[in-house]
């Protein structure tokens, strides 16, 4: 009985000791535990805080809906719904750049700040950028895309919508010039959106005299042209100018694909830096792929 | 039988109480153990993603709107007090979970959100579990 007693006793003691160091380790395990779950989630607020204000950004320039696709051996970097040339992109943007740095940086209680802020879009990989003349404003007014690397473009799909309906004549001028590097195709529609205009396809060579190759005639000698070749002394210089407001409703540029990741920047960049830890946050806005 | 009953009260008390020590020790460090910060930390997380998806589905345009999207898209057992403000603070309309009573509020978020393209309002999250 007594040895019966003493082996009762025995198993028990091991029993609550082992539980009892089973438990302290896992004590230690969910400590540790916590305070990564905690950094975790600071890290994941930062992010959640870039995330949203890339979001907005990307909004407020129009640029919600942009692939990347890839197909054989090109690649197309696709904009839908691009630009509004009513809209005054430079005021939104800074008055958000505004509301941001001094508003919202208190509310959450992060140093926050939008830098190198303007309307417009870059692609590294073939020295694309955008340049626009007159935002806002309307008549006279340009937008302009410069692709250095324009020896590996090899098609470009425009679609314009014209806030007008009274047109004269659509030309594609000269009618002789042809080239061998960039299939340019143009649609120009009406106001009411469904109405073509123009629609023309032409082979051109971004090394040639840029013209006014796509263009529509309205009352009063008002135009709305489409050109592509050198300007400005560059060559591979996509333009468009128009007298009357104009939306930019799509855009595909098709590259020779080289296998490597394609980065679609927007011109603006977030910097966040939280108050009280040491998790930060720096990046271009854009997309890859 | 005296002597054997002595050793056998004293036995079962030695018994008793290391038992008592040993849960006694074994509660004490479970309560040790602090799980609100956890929860709190799922909480915020679930509660960024439901702040996101509103956004995206355009749920903050009007109150009704909010008021359907927590009503049928998010998680049952977590409430929310969402209201909407223009950055200069002043409060449009705000939207409670149905069927929730306010609470302390375990979390609170912001997002950003831009109305009809050109006005920047905020939206302020606080969330809590029923």
């Amino acid at each position: 009985m007594n040895r019966k007693g003493f082996l009762f006793t025995l198993f028990l003691l091991f029993f609550f000791v082992s539980f009892i160091l089973v438990l302290l380790a896992y004590k230690d395990w969910y400590v540790q535990y916590k305070d990564s779950s905690h950094a975790l989630s600071e890290a994941a607020t930062v992010a959640y805080v870039y995330d949203d204000i890339a979001q907005d950004f990307v909004q407020l320039n129009d640029m919600n809906d942009v692939e990347i696709l890839r197909s054989g051996s090109n690649v197309t970097v696709s904009f839908l719904g691009l630009y509004n040339s009513s809209k005054n992109y430079t005021s939104l943007l800074h008055s958000y750049e505004s509301t941001v740095e001094n508003n919202y940086s208190q509310e959450i209680q992060m140093n926050m700040s939008l830098d190198s802020v303007a309307y417009g879009f870059s692609i590294p990989e073939y020295r694309v950028s955008t340049q626009v003349i007159g935002m806002g404003t309307g008549v006279g007014s340009s937008f302009s895309i410069f692709i250095d690397n324009y020896q590996n473009l090899t098609a470009i799909n425009l679609t314009l919508l014209v806030q007008n309906k009274s047109k004269e004549t659509a030309t594609i001028l000269p009618v002789g010039l042809k080239g061998t590097q960039t299939t340019v195709s143009v649609t120009i529609l009406d106001s009411s959106g469904t109405n073509q205009v123009l629609k023309a396809s032409k082979v051109l060579d971004g090394n040639a005299l840029l013209q006014n190759l796509f263009q529509v005639r309205y009352g009063r000698g008002s135009l709305v042209t489409v050109g592509y070749g050198v300007l400005q002394g560059r060559n591979g210089v996509l333009s468009f100018s128009y007298d009357y407001n104009v939306t930019l409703l799509g855009l595909d540029l098709t590259f020779k694909d080289f296998n490597q990741t394609l980065h679609v920047n927007f011109n603006g960049s977030i910097d966040i830096k939280p108050q009280v830890s040491g998790v930060s946050q720096t990046q271009m806005i854009g997309i890859e792929g | 039988m005296h002597k054997r009953g002595l050793f056998f009260s004293l036995d079962a008390a030695f018994a008793l109480f290391l038992t008592l020590f040993f849960v006694t020790f074994i509660l004490y460090t479970l309560s040790q153990l602090d799980t609100s910060e956890l929860t709190k930390t799922e909480l915020l997380a679930y509660s960024q993603s439901v702040a996101e998806t509103m956004e995206v589905q355009d749920s903050y345009s009007s109150a009704a709107a909010m008021s359907n999207f927590l009503a049928n898209y998010t998680r049952p057992g977590i409430c929310y007090n969402i209201t909407l403000y223009t950055h200069a603070h002043v409060s449009l309309y705000s939207v409670l979970t149905p069927g929730c009573t306010q609470n302390s509020y375990p979390i609170t978020i912001y997002r950003t959100y831009i109305q009809n393209n050109d006005s920047f309002s905020y939206v302020f999250f606080q969330g809590w579990y029923q």
